[in-house]
């Protein structure tokens, strides 16, 4: 294998590896979101329900 | 190392912005939900007379405020984290670019899903809260791609974006058989609608505002630590 494959390959990963990196950030939103949003538990909407009223998200 | 980048980024942002949002949000929102509360109708008691029990609630005052504080910080979080992980991935962001990002963000989280289920008070009757979340999701998720391919693909497909922007309208959020308020007196329905108009109004500039904090923040500190940082491709030669 040449030295201009392993730059290939090595390019390769490094966008790889960035993308699931922001995927996962990505995701790591999503889940935040769903907690302070979402979770139907009383005490979670309890804590969060001024904040889920003023950003409008589907409250009560 | 972009985990960690993006990850500090969305934490600083995340300050700045629900440290703005909130000053808006005491100032202008929570007295008018306050207000709505007082005329909130309680929740009828069981079938054996007996009183429900009440779950867990932060006690009014400074332990609301402080959990109402918590939770604009976690919100703007993950507002921030989803913000920057799709700029990351275009590339190229600036303070400026930053501010339309958020405009397209404000549009997609909050105008198009307010246009089928406008932000409400408390005591307001509403459709099943599931399907109302579930009609909002995906209305948040198309006006996203749908904009998304409005702003990046090439000329030919940009009607498709429009598309994926009307359809979660034409399918229509649920509504309730009754909407509106459930209070049996007329004259704390007129209060309640009163506070209902006002509430709708600050909570598009409070949402507006978030977002052009979230979006010139997370563009200003990506172009900063990020766009800049030397780039880990190794050199064609």
């Amino acid at each position: 294998m040449n030295s201009h494959n392993i730059d290939t390959l090595n390019s390769v990963s490094v966008t790889s590896t960035k993308n699931l990196q922001l995927l996962a950030t990505a995701a790591l939103g999503i889940v935040i979101l769903f907690g302070v949003g979402f979770a139907p538990m009383d005490m979670t909407h309890n804590a969060a329900h001024d904040t889920r009223h003023s950003v409008a998200f589907p409250c009560h | 190392m972009h985990f960690r980048q993006v990850f500090l980024v969305a934490c600083l942002t995340s300050l700045v912005a629900s440290l703005g949002f909130s000053l808006y949000q005491f100032n202008f929102i929570n007295p008018i939900i306050f207000a709505a509360e007082f005329y909130e109708v309680a929740d009828p008691v069981d079938i054996q007379g007996m009183a429900q029990v009440e779950p867990w609630a932060p006690g009014d005052g400074i332990e609301r405020s402080l959990y109402t504080l918590l939770a604009n910080f976690l919100m703007s979080l993950a507002y921030a984290l989803l913000l920057a992980s799709a700029m990351v991935f275009r590339g190229n962001s600036s303070a400026l670019k930053g501010i339309a990002w958020g405009m397209a963000a404000y549009l997609s989280f909050f105008v198009a899903p307010s246009l089928g289920l406008p932000p409400e008070i408390p005591g307001m009757e509403a459709a099943d809260l599931n399907s109302r979340q579930d009609w909002w999701l995906l209305c948040v998720v198309l006006t996203a791609m749908g904009l998304a391919v409005f702003a990046f693909s090439p000329l030919y497909y940009k009607g498709a974006g429009l598309i994926f922007v009307i359809l979660p309208h034409l399918i229509a959020a649920p509504v309730a058989e009754i909407h509106g308020f459930s209070h049996p007196d007329p004259a704390a329905v007129a209060k309640l609608m009163e506070l209902w108009q006002q509430f709708i109004l600050h909570s598009y500039i409070a949402n507006a505002l978030l977002w052009i904090i979230i979006g010139s923040v997370t563009g200003f500190l990506c172009h900063k630590f990020i766009d800049d940082a030397p780039s880990l491709q190794p050199s064609f030669n």
